[in-house]
C-alpha cells in the first residue's frame, strides 16, 4: 500500500486524516515482507554462487587437501552455527533459511571440489542424487520458506533430468544405443517426480508445524505438472510421441490421479478440491493428447489447441471455485493466447490469402477483448 | 505429533549426516587416488576450439598402436592392453591378452568427456588451462599425460607434461 494513494484519497475527501493514519498503521503491521524475502533469497543465492566460483577457480597456490579441508571446516562451522543459534533461528525465518541454503550449496559444491582435486568425474545426476539423500532430512524437516523449498525441488528435478539424459536412451554412448531395461516404465516413472512431490507435500501440509513450507512445495509441483502437460499438448502436434511410449503417458496420468486423490484426502477444503479436480483433468488431457495425436492425422492443430484449452479451462474453473484471483486471470490469459495462435495456425492453410490473415487479426482482437472482460468481471475478489 | 523424533535430535542427525558422508567420500576418494602405477600416455589437443571449457583441458589419447596399426580406432575399444614398463608405454593393443602389463578400461558411469578411452579431461586452474591449451596446439610439442592406472583399469589423470617432438 503506497502512501501516495492514501494522500490522494484523503485530498479527494474519501477518507479523513485519522482513517488514513489507521490504514497506514494496519498496512505496516500486516504487510508481507515479500521484498525482504526476495532480497534475502538473492543474497543467499549470491553467496552460494560465489562459493561455487571460488571452488571453480581451482587456484594453484593452495594444495588440494588444504582446500578441501577449508571447505569441510566451513561446512562443519555452519552446522555448528545452526546448532547453537536456535533462538535466533526461531525468531527469524529468513536468517534460518539463509543458513540452511548456504549449508546445502556448500555441500553440493563439495562433490565438485573432490572431483577437481582428485581428477575424478561422474555424471551430474550422481552427485545430485547423493546430495538429495544426505540433505533432504535437513532441508525438508527444518526448511521454512521458498529458498529452501525451491533449492530442494530444483535439485530433485535436476537429478531426474540428468539421469534421463544419460540413461533414457535418447542418445548413443560410445556408438551404442543405451536403452533402459523397461523404457516405457522408465519414462513413466522419471517424469512422475512432480506428482509424487505434490502428494507428499499435500499430506505433510495437513500435519506439519510448517504448513507454509509444504504449501510452497505443493505449488511448485502443481506448477510443474501443469507446465509439463501444456508443453506436451503444444509439441506433440509436430513431434508426435512414439506409439511405443503411450504406456509412459498412461503411467504419468495414473500418477496425476494418485496425486489428486492424495490432495483430496489431505485437504478437504475448496482449495484442495479444486487442485484435485484440476489434476484429474490434467491426467485425462495428458493421455488424451497422446492417444488422439496417434489416431488423428491432419487434425493435429485442433487436438493440441483444444487439449491445451481444456486443461486451462479446468484451471480457470477450479480457480473460480477456490477463489484464486491471480490463477484465474492467468488461466484466462493463456487460453486467449492459445486461441489466437490457433487462428493463425489454421490460417496457415490458406497462406497467401489476405482474407485469412485479416480474419485471424480480427479473431485476435476479439479474443483479447473478451479475455480482458471475462477476467475482470468474473475473477474472484482478492482475499487476504 | 507422537511419531515425531525430538526436533533437537533430528536437527543433530540432519546436520551430522552430510558431514559424516562427506568425510567418508573424501577418505575413499583419497585412498583410491593413491592406487595403481604411474604411466605416461601421449596425447594431443582434442579440438582447438574446445580445448578450454571452464577450468579443465580436454585431450585426445594418442595411443601408440602395436605393429603400426591404426591408433585412432583404439580409443573406441572397451578395454586396452598396455605393454611396457611403467611409466613408459611400448605398445597398445585392443585385443586383451595374457601378456598385458596393465589393462585400461573405459568407464561407462562417468561424464561424457571421460567415458571412453578416446578423450579425457584434466582439471587445472584458469591461467594454467590457457597455457596448456596453447602447448597442446603447438605441433612441435608432444603432450604426455601423467596418469595413475589402478589395477581395476580405471585411469586417473595427474598432470600434463610436454616433450619436444622428434623432427620427421
Amino acid at each position: 500500500m503506497s502512501d501516495r494513494k492514501l494522500k490522494a484519497w484523503q485530498q479527494a475527501g474519501l477518507i479523513d486524516a485519522e482513517t488514513a493514519a489507521r490504514i497506514a498503521g494496519w498496512e505496516a503491521a500486516h504487510s508481507r515482507p515479500l521484498g525482504i524475502w526476495a532480497l534475502v533469497g538473492l543474497g543467499a543465492l549470491a553467496i552460494g554462487l560465489g562459493l561455487v566460483s571460488l571452488v571453480a577457480t581451482n587456484w594453484d597456490a593452495i594444495p588440494g587437501a588444504v582446500r578441501l579441508g577449508i571447505h569441510f571446516a566451513l561446512m562443519a562451522g555452519l552446522a555448528l552455527l545452526i546448532w547453537i543459534a536456535p533462538k535466533q533461528s526461531d525468531a527469524n525465518d529468513r536468517f534460518h533459511d539463509g543458513l540452511l541454503f548456504i549449508a546445502a550449496v556448500l555441500g553440493l559444491t563439495f562433490f565438485g571440489h573432490i572431483g577437481q582435486v582428485y581428477q575424478t568425474s561422474s555424471p551430474l545426476w550422481q552427485p545430485l542424487l547423493a546430495w538429495l539423500v544426505i540433505f533432504s532430512p535437513l532441508l525438508l524437516l527444518f526448511g521454512r520458506g521458498w529458498p529452501v523449498a525451491g533449492l530442494w525441488y530444483v535439485a530433485l528435478l535436476g537429478t531426474g533430468w540428468y539421469h534421463a539424459e544419460d540413461y533414457g536412451g535418447r542418445w548413443t554412448l560410445l556408438g551404442q544405443h543405451v536403452q533402459p531395461a523397461y523404457p516405457v516404465l522408465y519414462w513413466g516413472l522419471i517424469a512422475s517426480l512432480p506428482m509424487v512431490v505434490a502428494a507428499m507435500a499435500a499430506a505433510m501440509r495437513a500435519r506439519s508445524a510448517r504448513p507454509d513450507f509444504w504449501r510452497l512445495l505443493e505449488q511448485l509441483a502443481i506448477a510443474t505438472i501443469l507446465a509439463g502437460v501444456s508443453i506436451v499438448a503444444i509439441i506433440s502436434v509436430w513431434d508426435r510421441p512414439d506409439s511405443a511410449y503411450l504406456g509412459s503417458f498412461a503411467i504419468q496420468s495414473l500418477f496425476m490421479l494418485g496425486a489428486a486423490v492424495a490432495i483430496w484426502a489431505a485437504r478437504r477444503t475448496r482449495s484442495g478440491q479444486a487442485t484435485a479436480a484440476i489434476l484429474c483433468v490434467a491426467a485425462v488431457v495428458h493421455l488424451g493428447v497422446a492417444l488422439l495425436v496417434q489416431a488423428g492425422g491432419r487434425e493435429g492443430a485442433w487436438i493440441g489447441a483444444l487439449s491445451f484449452i481444456a486443461l486451462w479451462s479446468a484451471v480457470a474453473y477450479g480457480s473460480l471455485f477456490a477463489r484464486w484471483r491471480r490463477m484465474f486471470q492467468g488461466a484466462v490469459g493463456l487460453i486467449a493466447v492459445r486461441i489466437i495462435i490457433l487462428s493463425f495456425e489454421l490460417g496457415d492453410d490458406l497462406l497467401g490469402s489476405g482474407i485469412s490473415l485479416i480474419l485471424s487479426g480480427l479473431v485476435a482482437i476479439g479474443v483479447a477483448w473478451v479475455a480482458v472482460r471475462v477476467s475482470r468481471r468474473y475473477a474472484p475478489e482478492k482475499t487476504g | 505429533m507422537s511419531w515425531m523424533i525430538p526436533p533437537r535430535r533430528a536437527l543433530a542427525a540432519s546436520l551430522l549426516l552430510p558431514l559424516a558422508l562427506f568425510a567418508g567420500t573424501w577418505a575413499t576418494t583419497h585412498r583410491k587416488a593413491q592406487q595403481g602405477d604411474i604411466w605416461l600416455i601421449p596425447v594431443q589437443g582434442y579440438d582447438p576450439r574446445d580445448l578450454l571449457r571452464g577450468h579443465f583441458v580436454q585431450y585426445r589419447y594418442d595411443w601408440p598402436a602395436a605393429g603400426g596399426a591404426d591408433g585412432e580406432s583404439l580409443g573406441y575399444a572397451p578395454a586396452l592392453c598396455i605393454i611396457g614398463r611403467a611409466p613408459h608405454i611400448a605398445a597398445v593393443r585392443s585385443d586383451v591378452m595374457d601378456h598385458c602389463t596393465i589393462v585400461a578400461k573405459a568407464t561407462m558411469g562417468a561424464r561424457r568427456e571421460v567415458q571412453g578411452l578416446d578423450t579425457g579431461i584434466l582439471y587445472v586452474s584458469q591461467p594454467r588451462a590457457i597455457a596448456l591449451s596453447k602447448q597442446l596446439a603447438d605441433p612441435t610439442l608432444q603432450g604426455l599425460l601423467l596418469v595413475r592406472i589402478r589395477p581395476d583399469g580405471v585411469i586417473r589423470p595427474i598432470d600434463l607434461q610436454f616433450r619436444r617432438r622428434a623432427r620427421p
